[in-house]
């Protein structure tokens, strides 16, 4: 194969394998596809390092130690074995390094000699069986070859840049699990918007919005719309039953918890917590539960519920959740989530 | 070593030693029985001056071998045609040492009949060291690199690694060798598919949506992959 083939298989696998646009690993994966052909001197790595390629071009045959899985596996476990040693070195570029060198020898197995890809066993491995279906190299088939790997090369790089094979495709299918899996990979230091079209359980009138997700709540999301919280999903108990839904990352935030134990106490020590973005979760045991007035709406989700003897909260607003609770004294353990949102 | 330098050797060291042996190459039953009596120094014709027919060549033979010895080396015995190699095993069960050398021989008669000797590919140090030799009694100044290349052609085979060296002489661009070790491993598409279809149930499993749809894809492209590989046209038995 040509050297532009290998460079570009190269970057290409980097890019599906490792799923990134960073452009450090994918020049180390392209510089390791190269690194196969050093068994005859006149391929590009043989001649930047000829004190390696000739003892093995006057040893080996074209296309054999060095296009195997004996010498990718060796070169697995130096490049690893270098990476728990020295921890300075990313583990990413050890990835691209090793998936480049791969790339590049199995990238022959479609050409006419094929590869020893078993060595020391001796056989060549081909792929198709059929010698005049193989490439040649320098051969119009070749230059089709480039072409495909260009524009997978190419795919993959804008893939990557907007979140990747699965982010993508989550994307594409709108389905609820998509956003719970974007949410677990973000939601930490970022607000994490899902974007859904459904209608209202209460009336079965249709909604299209987008709002923050603050949490999960079963197999959909609890988010805030207009203030309220707002369970999206397909679940029974969902305010709003999606039919489509997709997440994307919106500003960097942070996320704290905090626990806070009650011991036949008021409010006063949740006061302090008040914020825009504050939640309570958790169960508390109250003195009147009969006195308390509980908003029961078909157009949000009830974030607290009286379970008999003692209440749930599960992200209810810290705001309202003290106003209904302030006349009460409480037992228990609350978990107070504060998002604080930091701008882009 | 291929098969037929290693029964010229044999050959020429039972010579040496002054056993009657005989060299033959593929032709017809008729031919081959000529020549195996004119070795021995039998005549090939009958009284009435016309020539012997195959069967009396036959009959006459098997008596000559019956009081007399020699060996009878066959190159390329794959090409004898079958029967010839059931004279041969009738020769056999005579007593008369045997030698024949094929390639990819038949499981039937005189193959099955006598001991075998399976040679091997040679060693990669051995083709190096044959095809060094060849070019350079070819006096041609193949560089390292060149002789690199035209090596995997060879397949172990020395023969064909003569061969490579005379094409790398001519100057003949051939990237694919005729060897008999080229493993096709479009099959192994199929483990690429069945990977697939086992993180598709992982995806079913853990309930993750998405890893069971993008896995069921995958599989579904690579499984049709490996199938419509079998409909690829298979390679011709011709040179071309």
């Amino acid at each position: 194969m040509l050297t532009i083939t290998h460079l570009l298989v190269g970057a290409a696998s980097v890019g599906l394998g490792l799923q990134t646009t960073n452009p450090v690993p994918i020049l180390i994966g392209t510089i390791a596809s190269l690194l196969p052909d050093i068994d005859i001197s006149t391929s590009p790595a043989g001649r930047c390092l000829p004190f390696i390629s000739r003892p093995l071009e006057s040893r080996f045959s074209h296309r054999s130690a060095t296009h195997s899985l004996v010498a990718s596996f060796t070169l697995a476990i130096i490049t690893y074995g270098l990476w728990f040693y020295f921890q300075s070195i990313p583990l990413p570029f050890v990835h691209a390094f090793n998936i480049g060198y791969f790339a590049g020898w199995f990238l022959d197995v479609f050409t006419k000699s094929g590869v020893e890809m078993f060595y020391p066993l001796g056989v060549r491995c081909v792929c198709p069986g059929n010698r005049n279906l193989r490439i040649a190299t320098g051969s119009p088939a070749e230059y089709w070859l480039i072409t495909f790997v260009v524009a997978l090369a190419l795919w993959t790089f804008q893939l990557n840049n907007t979140g990747g094979l699965v982010q993508n495709f989550n994307a594409l299918i709108a389905a609820p699990s998509g956003v719970v899996e974007l949410f677990n990979r973000h939601g930490g230091n970022q607000l994490v918007y899902a974007d859904y079209v459904g209608v209202w359980s209460g009336n079965r009138a249709p909604v299209t919005a987008e709002s923050p997700v603050i949490g999960t709540n079963g197999e959909g999301f609890l988010v805030v719309k207009d203030g309220a919280v707002v369970k999206v999903g397909n679940e029974a108990d969902s305010t709003i039953i999606v039919n489509r839904i997709t997440g994307r990352v919106g500003e960097n935030a942070i996320t704290t918890t905090t626990t806070v134990f009650l011991d036949d106490e008021g409010t006063d020590q949740l006061k302090q917590f008040i914020r825009p973005f504050a939640f309570l979760s958790g169960s508390l045991t109250i003195d009147s539960p009969q006195d308390l007035r509980l908003e029961q709406s078909a157009f949000a989700f009830a974030p607290i519920r009286n379970a008999g003897g003692f209440l749930v909260l599960d992200h209810a607003p810290i705001e309202s959740a003290i106003a209904v609770l302030s006349d009460q004294f409480m037992t228990g353990s609350v978990t107070v989530k504060s998002i604080e949102v930091r701008g882009k | 070593m291929g098969k037929t330098f290693l029964i010229r050797q044999v050959m020429d060291r039972l010579r040496a030693d002054g056993v009657v042996c005989a060299y033959f190459e593929p032709a017809t039953p008729k031919n081959l029985l000529v020549s195996i009596a004119d070795l021995v120094g039998m005549d090939t014709k009958n009284l009435e001056g016309r020539s012997k027919t195959v069967e009396v060549l036959k009959q006459d033979l098997l008596q000559w071998f019956s009081v007399n010895q020699a060996v009878l080396i066959f190159d390329d015995a794959h090409f004898l045609m079958a029967q010839f190699r059931l004279f041969l095993k009738k020769l056999k069960d005579a007593g008369v040492p045997l030698l024949l050398a094929a390639t990819s021989p038949p499981r039937a008669d005189i193959f099955l009949y006598t001991p075998r000797i399976e040679l091997q590919p040679l060693a990669e140090y051995q083709i190096r060291d044959l095809m060094e030799r060849e070019a350079i009694n070819l006096g041609t100044d193949l560089k390292p690199y060149q002789i690199s290349q035209l090596q995997s052609r060879a397949g172990g085979n020395p023969m064909l690694a003569k061969r490579a060296i005379e094409e790398g002489f001519l100057g003949i661009q051939n990237e694919a060798g005729d060897h008999g070790r080229y493993f096709d491993i479009t099959p192994l598409l199929l483990l690429v598919g069945i990977v697939f279809v086992a993180y598709r149930f992982i995806g079913l499993g853990t309930g993750n949506q998405s890893l069971y749809i993008l896995a069921g894809i995958g599989g579904a492209i690579f499984l049709g992959i490996a199938r419509l590989s079998y409909y690829l046209p298979k390679e011709s038995r011709r040179i071309g």
